[in-house]
């Protein structure tokens, strides 16, 4: 990468940057900085997965994944029972919205410059998880089952068989076989319920880096998230479309552009090999985004000043990104521990320095010996 | 104003937060405020508690300790925890023997220098008249732990 | 009484009221005949206004300031 296009990027993304934070000024003006929700940006989502969890046990227990009974049983869920069709509406809202706060989500990291280095785990597991969602909520439109699902079920063996080679093979893993019979829905069944529990062991490993990730964002946004969610589900009810015909399916779908952006770039008359470049093409960009820019320490890390070093394990404690690991010690010094940094993990932020009370760690960029001797001269100069 | 003494308040800032960009002079004094001297560091949570101490003993007549917005830190939690080291909730503590009223800490993000300057002017103002009551006594009262 | 401990038990209280009545809901469903059906679209849209209103005054009422200053932060946490 040369160096002007560094720059110009980094230009780019430090305007992105103040942008992001005169929306979180005019927030703060209302929601004051307790309640910020871009404050909670990485808890917002997970708000969505619960509310997606706990309606979709509901409609699991009332789903028919035969060919004969998926759309009855749906028919079932949205006509006769009390609530039923309000369950459905609130699976597919949060579904929108678990997509949309994971979108603002990865903007925030990426525009404030949260998302490279030290962070690079995060960020490539983040990649992996708003891919997996997105095919989480592909399948859940092709459980459906209505005669919309039959054409979704369609374009999407059709798009897959487009790959020369291996598409195909593809195509017949999504619906379980070369045609579309009973296994097709136990086959969808499988895919939507096995890829959001994969999110689980992903959010683990998203989380792995950070200390203390923030997980819940405070009840009050939560109830107004539900309260949002409830007011979707109020103005546009969901309800169910024509019964399914292997032979007929519907004309045309119905796009939801966060689960059905190839889908619709087909259906507006795009080429297959389009809409594989721009599905395949946004989560590559969005990997290689962290090399654009040049690092900022190289090389440089939090130090620790053996000597001093009491074992307390205080820094231990507030390092933000498990960078510090407390080892046994064996030189004749009267403890027992010591801290230890991993160079790879630490952000040179200086948490562990102001958590330290024997100035046993410091980090290059800004010496504590440097910010005492400071403000010595502040003082001294200031005399009149 | 009457003739007023220039008084030493030293504020030490985070280099994400508050954007002091041609605002200050050679000395790292304020134009617009010359009774601060910023000093800048990589996060308000790399702020010791030692060295508001060391600046107080050190004849400074006020300290402001600035970081991003509660919730903002670039590095996810140093104005937490520089906020509970004030407040005496956190290891290291801020001594009690610290006289409260010569602390301010901000938080602000990097567009809002003007808050800063008005505020600190105000801390300012207040310095220039303010007279410590009869030796503090460490007051030990029990920090109230919010449940959180 | 502190006015975090009133978010908490209030928005308790509503979820656990929504949380009642979708339980009643589940509990009655099978044994309702179709003339007493009801999807609660509407109802969801009342519930989800109050819920928004009751979620944004509880905001208007509980800030945090951007100044610590003389240790007698009432608004903090
Ligand atoms: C299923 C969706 C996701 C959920 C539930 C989620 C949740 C979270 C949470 C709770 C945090 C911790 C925030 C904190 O405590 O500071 C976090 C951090 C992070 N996430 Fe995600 N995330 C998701 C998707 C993504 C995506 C799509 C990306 C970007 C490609 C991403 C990139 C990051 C990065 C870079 C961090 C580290 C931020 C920091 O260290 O300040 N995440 N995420
Ligand atoms: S806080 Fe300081 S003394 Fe304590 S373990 Fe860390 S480096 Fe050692
Ligand atoms: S500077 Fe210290 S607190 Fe920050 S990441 Fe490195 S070891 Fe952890």
């Amino acid at each position: 990468m040369s160096q002007a296009t560094t720059n110009v990027y980094a230009g780019i993304i430090a305007q992105f940057q103040r942008l992001t934070l005169f929306i979180e000024r005019i927030l703060n003006s209302t929601f004051s900085q307790k309640y910020n929700p871009f404050y909670y940006h990485g808890a917002l989502p997970n708000f969505f997965l619960w509310v997606l969890f706990i309606s979709g046990l509901l409609l699991f227990a009332y789903y028919n994944p035969t060919l004969e009974g998926a759309y009855p049983s749906l028919e079932y869920m949205t006509k006769q029972i009390p609530s039923g069709a309000l369950f459905r509406a609130l699976h597919r809202y949060a579904a929108d919205g678990m997509m949309i706060f994971v979108l603002l989500h990865f903007f925030r990291v990426w525009f404030t410059d949260r998302y490279r280095e030290y962070r690079i785990l995060p960020w490539i597991t983040g990649v992996i998880l708003i891919t997996v969602l997105y095919l989480a909520g592909l399948t859940g439109y092709m459980l459906i089952w209505d005669s919309e699902s039959v054409a979704l079920t369609y374009m999407t063996v059709n798009f897959l068989n487009s790959i020369p080679g291996i598409g195909s093979s593809l195509a017949s893993l999504l619906i379980g076989g070369d045609i579309v019979t009973d296994y097709t829905l136990t086959r969808y069944l499988f895919l939507h319920l096995g890829i959001p529990a994969s999110m689980l062991f992903l959010l683990w490993w998203h989380y792995l880096r950070i200390t203390r990730p923030v997980t819940n964002a405070p009840l009050v946004l939560n109830l107004m998230l539900f309260g949002g969610l409830l007011v979707a589900c109020g103005l546009w009810p969901v309800g169910i479309g024509e019964a399914p015909n292997l032979a007929t399916p519907s004309a045309s779908i119905e796009v939801d552009w966060l689960y059905m952006l190839p889908h619709g770039m087909l259906a507006n008359g795009a080429s297959p090999f389009l809409a594989w470049v721009v599905l395949l093409g946004i989560p590559v960009a969005m990997l290689l985004l962290p090399y654009l820019q040049k690092k900022q320490f190289r090389g440089q890390f939090a130090q620790v000043v053996n000597e001093n070093c009491t074992g307390c394990s205080l820094c231990y404690h507030d390092c933000p990104y498990e960078a510090i690991e407390m080892m046994d010690r064996d030189d004749d010094t009267r403890f027992k521990r010591i801290a230890v940094v991993d160079p790879g993990r630490c952000a040179n932020c200086g948490l562990c320095v102001g958590a330290c009370a024997f100035k046993a760690i410091e980090i290059p960029r800004m010496n504590t010996e440097r910010v005492f001797k400071e403000i010595q001269v502040a003082l001294g100069s200031a005399q009149s | 104003m009457n003739q007023r003494r220039k008084l030493k308040v030293v504020a030490l800032v985070c280099e994400r937060s508050v954007d002091f960009k041609d605002k200050l002079d050679n000395a790292h004094y304020m134009s617009e405020c010359p009774d601060v001297n910023v000093i800048q560091l990589p996060c308000s949570g790399q702020i010791q508690p030692a060295m508001i101490e060391a600046a107080l003993k050190g004849g400074a007549d006020g300290i402001i300790t600035t970081g991003c917005r509660i919730g903002d830190c670039h590095y996810r939690e140093g104005n937490k925890f520089l906020r509970a080291r004030i407040l005496g909730e956190r290891q290291p503590k801020l001594r009690a023997s610290v006289d409260r009223k010569r602390l301010q800490a901000y938080w602000l993000s990097a567009l809002e220098y003007h808050r800063f300057k008005e505020m600190a002017g105000e801390f300012v103002e207040f310095l220039s008249g303010y007279q410590p009551e009869t030796p503090q006594k460490p007051e030990k009262k029990a920090p109230s732990k919010a449940a959180e | 009484m502190p006015i975090n401990q009133l978010i908490r038990l209030s928005g308790a209280a509503l979820i656990s009221l929504f949380a009642l009545i979708a339980l009643y809901q589940m509990f009655t469903a099978e044994s309702r005949t179709a003339t007493e059906f009801t999807d609660y679209f509407q109802w969801a849209l009342y519930a989800g206004l109050i819920f928004l209103a009751v979620g944004a005054a509880l905001t208007l009422f509980d800030k945090d300031d951007d100044v610590l200053t003389d240790y007698k932060d009432e608004t903090r946490k």
